[in-house]
């Protein structure tokens, strides 16, 4: 489904990715994690095409995604969220789900004039449908609410709403549960496996809370500064040594 | 009956204005593009349908549409070499191109209809349109009525297009680039889209104008004009197109009743005309502590 072959990227001195690789199969969900500065998060924005790489190659289902923009990446079924929840302050609970539904007729601008209705219905289904992403999210009460007036951990849950509502092939997730209570962690959690199980999505989830990965990955992929560090289950990764090690001398998060 | 006609005079202004202002609050308030050059599109406009209809003497209305062509092509024109700056290099590069516009027709004198016309002779006689067959005495309103077709018009279009996904688009576009990108928006297509559509409507509000006025010159497109028409949004309230409506009324008012203070009070001419500038000015800094979002707020969708 996607595979990442030898990406090399450098912020001027710092190589913040130093041929990293990694695949991750049609319908599993495989993690990412690694000590603070280890390069998850410039690896999501090398494969989502917000970073121009140096070397390496990308391939979302067999195609070369090389040199795309961001946006024909996520036309082409890949869609991420971001590590800091980004919402449009101006835009309601609701409005923020719709912006992410895929195909949209209303975007195009002389379809509002000379097709209307279907729009509108369009525009109900989608509706519809954020109506229950807003139940899932626990935010449903909220929906008319501006996203500007949501807590950090809401946007946190409001980002994964609106890739639910994207709908793609599949979903990068950066930290999705920073901030979020435990007892919906779980449930997200629970909402993910259903995902997968029910609708054969794939997934690559960067996460500190080590609880999350060990439930949710079939694969969990190590990086230490900016190399592969290992992979495997993660009853595996949980007693390599390395990875203990790394975590303890990098930082003393986790 | 002085009164009477001053006031129509004011409200077919008031609808000009009203299209600057809806089109400008399109671009700026809902995408968050800050043109500082909109007087451009409206100067093309006004002379895109001054010769089309004096040279080659085609209807009104043609002159019309070829200034709403006209000056959307021109939207595209800038807007393509322009779409990756970031917003401050991006307004600055508007403020350049209103200044070129004007500065073309005021040295490409050779855009005349005849001697002593073009550059900064301007171009006079531009006929009103049905103006054989309406009595003067009611033309007047008969042209504030024509206006007032265009304005509906045009907030018709815009409302439609920011009340739907289109306007969704745009309003995420107008905090940040990353998350539409994310979503698979082609953010710069909406940014050229989004241009060209409010450039075209300026357009036509340039033909309107000039063809009340029969008359037009390069000086009636200042950089000022551009500014007096972001007042009308912001104080109106940016982003909503009746708050636009409000506020270029209230400008008018101000801007054109207070000519009439020299017949009250002892103030010559030209204090009062740099008065008025300063009172817009007062009215700008005023909203801007007090009512930051304008007098009429954003609206919110709701479902």
């Amino acid at each position: 489904m996607l595979v990442v072959e030898d990406v090399h990227k450098s912020f001027g001195a710092i190589k913040a990715l130093d041929g990293v690789s990694l695949s991750v199969e049609q319908g599993t969900i495989a993690g990412l994690i690694g000590p603070n500065g280890s390069g998850k998060t410039t690896l999501f924005n090398i494969i989502s095409g917000f970073y121009e790489k140096d070397a390496g190659n990308i391939r979302l289902n067999g195609k070369s995604i090389d040199g795309l923009d961001p946006f024909r990446i996520a036309r082409m079924g890949l869609v991420r969220t971001f590590q800091v929840a980004k919402a449009p302050a101006k835009l309601t609970i609701l409005e923020n789900l719709l912006l992410a539904a895929k195909n949209q007729m209303g975007e195009k601008v002389l379809d509002n004039f000379l097709k209307p209705r279907e729009i509108f219905r369009k525009e109900k289904e989608n509706l519809n449908k954020a109506l229950d992403i807003a139940e899932i999210i626990k935010l449903k009460r909220f929906k008319n609410e501006y996203a500007g007036n949501l807590s950090g951990g809401q946007k946190k849950l409001l980002s994964l709403g609106r890739v639910l509502m994207a709908n793609p092939d599949i979903f990068l997730l950066d930290e999705p549960t920073a901030g979020v209570n435990p007892v919906l962690t779980l449930e997200l959690v629970d909402v993910i496996v259903d995902i997968r199980k029910n609708l054969n999505k794939t997934f690559l989830i960067i996460e500190h809370d080590m609880n999350v990965i060990w439930h949710l990955c079939d694969l969990v992929n190590v990086l230490v500064a900016g190399s592969n560090l290992t992979k495997g289950r993660p009853e595996e990764i949980q007693k390599d040594e390395r990875v203990l090690e790394a975590y303890l001398s990098g930082s003393k998060s986790t | 009956m002085g009164v009477l006609y001053f006031f129509v005079y004011l409200m077919i202004m008031a609808n000009v204005y009203g299209i600057l202002s809806l089109s400008l609050n399109f671009q700026a308030g809902v995408g968050g593009m800050s043109n500082f050059g909109h007087v451009a599109f409206f100067c093309i406009g006004a002379y895109t349908s001054t010769l089309l209809v004096m040279l080659c003497h085609v209807h009104f209305l043609v002159g019309i549409l070829g200034a709403f062509i006209a000056s959307g092509l021109f939207a595209f024109l800038i807007s393509i070499p322009t779409r990756r700056l970031k917003a401050d290099y991006w307004a600055i590069t508007t403020l350049g191109a209103g200044e070129i516009v004007r500065l073309f027709f005021l040295n490409e004198s050779w855009i005349s209809t005849g001697h002593y016309s073009g550059g900064p002779f301007g171009i006079r006689g531009i006929p009103r349109p049905w103006e054989s067959i309406i009595p003067g005495n009611i033309y007047p309103f008969f042209y504030l009525f024509l206006t007032l077709l265009f304005l509906g018009l045009t907030y018709f279009i815009l409302q439609r297009l920011i009340n739907g996904p289109f306007g969704r688009v745009l309003k995420a576009i107008r905090e940040d680039d990353d998350l539409p990108l994310s979503l698979g928006k082609n953010i710069h297509e909406f940014r050229v889209k989004t241009m060209v559509i409010g450039g075209a409507f300026a357009g036509i509000a340039g033909g309107l104008l000039v063809h009340y006025t029969t008359y037009v010159d390069p000086f009636f497109f200042m950089p000022m004009e551009t500014f007096i028409v972001w007042a009308m949004i912001m104080v109106g309230g940016i982003g909503n197109n009746r708050g636009a409506l409000i506020g270029t009324l209230i400008i008018q008012l101000l801007y054109y009743s207070t000519r009439f203070l020299k017949d009250y009070l002892p103030i010559e001419a030209q204090l009062l005309a740099s008065l008025r500038m300063i009172s817009i000015g007062i009215l700008i800094v005023v909203v801007m502590l007090f009512l930051q979002e304008g007098l009429v707020k954003e609206k919110k969708r709701l479902y």
